[in-house]
């Protein structure tokens, strides 16, 4: 499979379309996963799978042989989930409104999530709340069990960066579970005391 | 004890050491945030296994890729063009 692979991948690099449709067909799971844990939804998550093909498409002379294909694809697809967040909060930004304010609405935080019922304690809708590239070491730590340096080397940060990051966001993790289970309770029992029932 | 180092201890279980394990867990007998952190971390890690599962694209996906391909080069090579004429442009009357 591994040699099938690697010959596609030198047929795709010498302009063979169909090659490179071939690699698409073998890594497309990989890649939309990605991109639907980043974005959250799945028609955007398409979108941007789709894009993400594309632009490896355009890079494919760039492509280090040295690396892993998975990898340099996975590297492409987080650093285009990041900028479409930006985007897409940048987009919303109204003049009429305030920046913080509109920038606040758009950020899943964990009181939203209580909101969402019961899906509020899912790890996805935890994982959600991240910061874009936090959220990217950790669905690459997770998701795709890639070591701290192979982390680094897909979103260009350094080692001591992404644990420094991995930390941050395990710790929020824990946080937000925290508010979001005292919360639930409190909304429980307010929703089934007899008085409300 | 710097507070920070238990709390990494409390996410970050796996890289403590035996010593360090002993330490945190006497900690935690009088911090009642470190304890609360690393059992929501416990939860968060099993969740976090237990559900990491892959979720796939509809069906036709690279033939939806292959099929948008014509289109994309094209584009792409308009986009080449106008750069050129553009940068052309450019050298032409900006030079004179």
């Amino acid at each position: 499979m591994e040699a099938e692979l690697q010959l596609r991948l030198n047929e795709a690099i010498q302009g063979n379309d169909d090659a490179f449709c071939r690699l698409v067909e073998h890594y497309q799971a990989g890649v939309y996963n990605l991109c639907y844990r980043m974005l959250g939804n799945r028609q955007e998550a398409e979108d941007a799978a789709q894009e993400v093909f594309w632009k490896a498409y355009k890079a494919l002379h760039r492509y280090d042989r040295e690396r892993s294909f998975q990898t340099w694809l996975l590297s492409i697809a987080s650093h285009y989930c990041i900028d479409q967040y930006r985007k897409r909060k940048l987009t919303l930004v109204s003049i009429d409104q305030p920046f913080e304010e509109t920038f606040q609405s758009n950020v899943p935080t964990p009181e939203k999530v209580i909101a969402q019922g019961e899906n509020a304690t899912s790890i996805e809708t935890l994982v959600a709340t991240l910061k874009p590239t936090d959220r990217a070491a950790v669905i690459l730590r997770y998701w795709y069990e890639m070591s701290e340096k192979e982390i680094a080397v897909s979103l260009q940060l350094s080692v001591s960066a992404v644990k420094s990051r991995l930390f941050r966001a395990r710790k929020q993790l824990a946080h937000n579970l925290e508010i979001v289970g005292n919360d639930s309770r409190r909304y429980e029992r307010e929703c089934y005391e007899p008085s409300n029932v | 004890m710097n507070h920070q180092m238990y709390e990494k201890w409390a996410v970050i279980p796996e890289t403590r050491s035996k010593e360090e394990t002993e330490s945190f867990e006497y900690h935690c007998k009088e911090c009642e945030s470190c304890t609360k952190l690393a059992a929501n971390w416990g939860r968060i890690h099993t969740m976090l296994n237990e559900n990491t599962h892959i979720t796939t694209p509809k069906p036709g996906f690279t033939a939806r890729f292959q099929a948008s391909l014509p289109a994309r080069k094209e584009a792409a090579q308009k986009r080449q063009v106008r750069k050129f004429l553009w940068i052309l442009g450019f050298s032409f009357f900006g030079g004179s």
